[in-house]
């Protein structure tokens, strides 16, 4: 990871104080700023705040956010408005800076957002193979399983949805590549910084940047003719419509949701709609670890267990 | 026969000094309407591609040539290399650079170097209205400045050849 993009992101104070610290980008996930409140990384597994000297923790101040919001934006925050409407943006490297403050609402939509107060940088983290030990039970040489990766926020759903897309673009031991479509709503997937994407995503993948999920697997459809349609963290009442009409159309689908157990993911009525349905065929649950990408345990479509601990 | 050339020289000379002058006033409105080529492409990255400012420079310099093609390479490689700078800084500093030499005036050297004060902030609108207002100013001047040039370009020649004239007469 390049140290020096992720610290030209930020302000001089900010810049110096990352500079100064000497850190393990490979171990940082991400940053926070929050106006006068101690500077928070989330690193190796743990939190931690940066201090002036050795001394007090440095405290942020708003001009600080205003400076790293223009580093961020290339001084054009203007140009992101669609974005800060969505709560953040995506920079060059497939980093996301999440942003909070008071939002202007026209009537019920939201149209931007003033006194943005809280800065939260989650720097992308491709770790290509972690998905090395998953693929012999998601593809063989005969078929491409529907699956539904499920975690907590933070476990690594995305880092693990990146790596299998990756490694059914290429091709991985003797199974040959496929082509793959993707929809990158939040541009978390692919990174992708100006249309370029900072991630690898293989070879065989077309992807649909900052496109809604189900309009999104439509398109796709329509005019890519995908093996796979791969898509994160479906939730909205629309996705799972979408969701149909890919598994009606022959496409195979891999998605990645929100959630802590079977149990907890089947109480959704929609995740309860498609496990009736049989939809998915293999469920894969990650843990809360030391790291992230851990997979507890996948299911097969009647919910049994048929691997743990990988 | 030495002062005949003598007088022959400083004539010429003043005649010279005269049409220099006047090539002065074609060149500054040459400048002008070049800062204005630049502005109507700046315009058009952002509003038809909401381009962000480094993306919208780099665009125009596609369009550009010369030293204004420079300016607008070299703001877009300082804004894009996040050093900690400020915008209004990068703007001024690059169009210094590019420009010093050039034969505006102070006032209009003033009003470039400045443009960068009053980019990148607020809405996409604000970008354009902001362009539009120096884009007129711009305009104004350009006309104006067509509207004197004729006379002012008669008025040099025949002041350097007069003045060429004065001096021969009072040197002999």
């Amino acid at each position: 990871m390049d140290a020096n993009q992720i610290q030209n992101l930020f302000a001089s104070n900010v810049r110096q104080l990352l500079v100064d610290a000497d850190l393990d980008y490979d171990k940082l996930y991400e940053i926070r700023l929050r106006v006068g409140r101690p500077l928070f990384l989330t690193y190796d597994g743990g939190e931690c705040f940066l201090r002036q000297k050795d001394t007090e923790p440095y405290l942020v101040t708003r001009e600080d956010l205003k400076e790293t919001l223009e580093y961020v934006s290339g001084y054009s925050l203007y140009a992101y408005e669609d974005e800060i409407r969505q709560g953040f943006l995506s920079v060059q490297g497939g980093h996301r800076v999440g942003v909070t403050g008071k939002v202007i609402l026209d009537g019920n939509r939201i149209r931007g957002m003033k006194y943005i107060s809280c800065i939260n940088v989650r720097l992308a983290h491709e770790i290509q193979g972690c998905a090395q030990s998953v693929m012999p039970y998601i593809q063989t040489r005969e078929q491409i399983m529907h699956t539904l990766i499920v975690s907590p926020p933070r476990c690594g759903k995305t880092t693990l949805l990146r790596d299998i897309i990756r490694q059914m673009s290429n091709g991985w031991g003797n199974i040959s590549g496929v082509t793959v479509g993707v929809v990158d709503e939040r541009s978390e997937l692919a990174g992708c910084y100006q249309g370029i994407p900072q991630n690898d995503l293989g070879m065989r993948t077309d992807i649909l940047d900052g496109c809604p999920k189900a309009e999104g697997m439509q398109m796709l459809i329509r005019s890519m003719s995908p093996v796979v349609v791969a898509v994160d963290e479906l939730g909205k009442e629309e996705d799972f419509k979408a969701v149909e009409s890919v598994i009606h159309c022959g496409c195979r689908l891999i998605a990645t949701a929100h959630g802590d157990s079977m149990e907890e993911t089947l109480a959704q009525p929609f995740f309860r709609k498609l496990w009736e349905a049989r939809v998915f065929q293999r469920y894969i649950f990650l843990g809360k670890h030391d790291r992230a990408g851990i997979v507890e345990a996948i299911y097969d479509e009647n919910g049994k267990c048929i691997c743990t601990g990988l | 026969m030495y002062r005949i050339v003598g007088c022959i020289l400083v004539v010429a000379a003043g005649a010279g000094l005269g049409v220099s002058e006047s090539i002065r006033v074609s060149e500054r409105i040459y400048t002008l309407e070049m800062l204005l080529r630049m502005v109507i492409c700046l315009k058009g990255e952002i509003r038809c591609g909401n381009a962000s400012l480094p993306d919208a420079f780099y665009g125009a310099a596609g369009r550009m040539n010369g030293k204004y093609r420079e300016f607008l390479i070299t703001a877009a490689d300082r804004m894009k290399a996040r050093k900690g700078e400020k915008l209004s800084q990068i703007c001024r500093e690059c169009a210094e650079n590019s420009l010093k030499k050039s034969c505006l005036t102070h006032g209009e050297k003033d009003a470039f170097f400045s443009v960068g004060e009053y980019l990148g902030y607020m809405d996409l609108e604000m970008q354009i209205k902001q362009l539009s207002l120096y884009e007129k100013n711009l305009e104004e001047e350009i006309s104006r400045l067509k509207e004197e040039a004729s006379g002012k370009k008669r008025l040099y020649r025949s002041l350097g050849i007069l003045g060429g004239l004065l001096l021969a007469v009072l040197l002999v």
